[in-house]
């Protein structure tokens, strides 16, 4: 009688303690009693073999396979770029002023050149598409378009797009023309290009084989819809 | 390089801490090659904790890039308050809440790209995917304390500092889990 009692007083709190003996991040002095209640509670000894189970198959490893180092790739890109400089740090001061800026303020000139071809590249092409420099950078004003009958690029599908630092601007030319998009706005973010495509605007499975498209291609490092825009 | 990635208690608390410490100093310092050690040490757990949020491959991977973007930023402010990976996850999972509530609810089929199909048919493995399935009907913040406590090994604290909320909060949250996971687990079972 006074064992049952005890143990039905126990209980409520074992049981929300389980999980923490499972995963061994118990404190110490906390699993003496939990172990002595899961020991003489069925109901326990249940839920925490069950609980046993159900972590070890968390644990296994899954059927997912990650490129990390691909990923890392992207990555490496957005933190050589003069974005990521120009990036300010907006909690607590620099650690140490010396480190945090000579290093970082170095601005890559491939990425620099990059940038400049990009623009001049849309503007040679004709695009007649909206021009607009990243709203990052400061200014928000609109570039005119280069033709009158210009296509609208404000509704339809988008794409974001990192190009590889070491794309010519003959690669860039045939990378866009294959895809059949153009480049509508960016740098931005880690010199991500939003990429818009001629009217009409391809369904959403055309959209998908366009991306795919840009994937394929190892000069492009990463190209992504952008979600609001496609329907 | 295993057990740092699942069982971040089991290199004795000290060593993997003191070296991801070490790491993030370098970082502070502007040191890529420190930067993709780092990374590629975190990879793989926030992969998989971020697919638990948005079931895209594509989007974890931004998850990832944007949270390694803050540590890259601010690995300097890192004050040794919480452990790495505490701090790490932290800013992943409100990186992963943000991203989730740009994009919208996540579609219901998994990413095929991210997918490599090598079946093992195990018993291990048919609870694992079960679980996936399973997991995947419970409530985002269940699942995110299943997926901390269980796979990452977090402790109860450890995953409230996480997702910012009482360790009460989180006790709950994984007793509900539990819950919900047993009534599906007898139906589905069956006698053993
Ligand atoms: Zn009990």
């Amino acid at each position: 009688m006074k064992l049952l009692s005890r143990l039905s007083a126990l209980h409520p709190r074992a049981e929300l303690l389980i999980p923490w003996l499972v995963n061994g991040s118990l404190p110490a002095d906390a699993e003496p009693a939990l172990r002595e209640h899961i020991a003489s509670c069925p109901q326990c000894r249940e839920d925490y073999a069950q609980q046993v189970r159900v972590r070890e198959a968390m644990r296994a490893e899954g059927p997912l396979v990650f490129a990390a180092e691909s990923s890392y790739q992207k990555l490496l890109a957005r933190i050589q770029s003069p974005e990521a400089n120009r990036e300010p740090r907006a909690a607590a001061p620099e650690p140490s002023p010396s480190r945090a800026t000579a290093a970082v303020r170095r601005t890559s000139p491939a990425v620099r050149w990059l940038a400049a071809a990009v623009i001049l590249q849309a503007f040679a092409i004709g695009l007649g598409a909206w021009m607009w420099p990243a709203s990052r950078a400061g200014t928000d004003a609109r570039y005119v378009t280069l033709t009158s009958a210009a296509p609208s690029y404000d509704s339809g599908p988008r794409a974001r797009v990192l190009f590889s630092t070491s794309l010519s601007v003959g690669a860039l030319r045939a990378v866009l023309r294959a895809a059949g998009a153009h480049i509508i706005d960016g740098p931005a973010d880690g010199d991500v290009y939003t990429l818009g495509f001629a009217p009409p605007p391809p369904s959403r499975a055309a959209l998908e084989k366009r991306i795919a498209a840009l994937r394929a291609n190892p000069a492009v490092l990463f190209a992504e819809p952008v979600q609001d825009s496609v329907r | 390089m295993i057990s740092a990635e699942h069982d971040p208690r089991s290199a004795s608390g000290g060593t993997t801490e003191e070296r991801e410490c070490a790491l993030l100093a370098r970082i502070a310092g502007r040191d890529s090659a420190a930067m993709k050690e780092l990374y590629l040490l975190y990879h793989r757990r926030l992969a998989r904790f971020l697919m638990r949020i948005t079931t895209r491959y594509d989007l974890a991977e931004e998850i990832i890039n944007d949270t390694f973007w803050v540590v890259w930023q601010h690995a300097g402010d890192f004050r040794g308050a919480s452990r790495v990976s505490t701090w790490i996850l932290g800013i992943a999972y409100r990186r992963g809440l943000k991203t989730l509530r740009y994009a919208g609810p996540p579609p219901a089929d998994v990413d095929v790209e991210a997918e490599a199909a090598t079946e093992e048919p195990t018993q291990r493995a048919e609870l694992r995917e079960w679980l996936d399935t399973a997991l995947q009907r419970l409530p985002l913040e269940q699942r995110m304390v299943m997926e901390l406590a269980y796979h990452l090994g977090h402790s109860c604290e450890e995953i409230a500092a996480i997702m910012q909320c009482p360790t009460n909060t989180v006790k709950t949250r994984m007793f509900h889990a539990r819950r919900k996971l047993k009534t599906l687990l007898t139906t589905l079972a069956g006698p053993d």
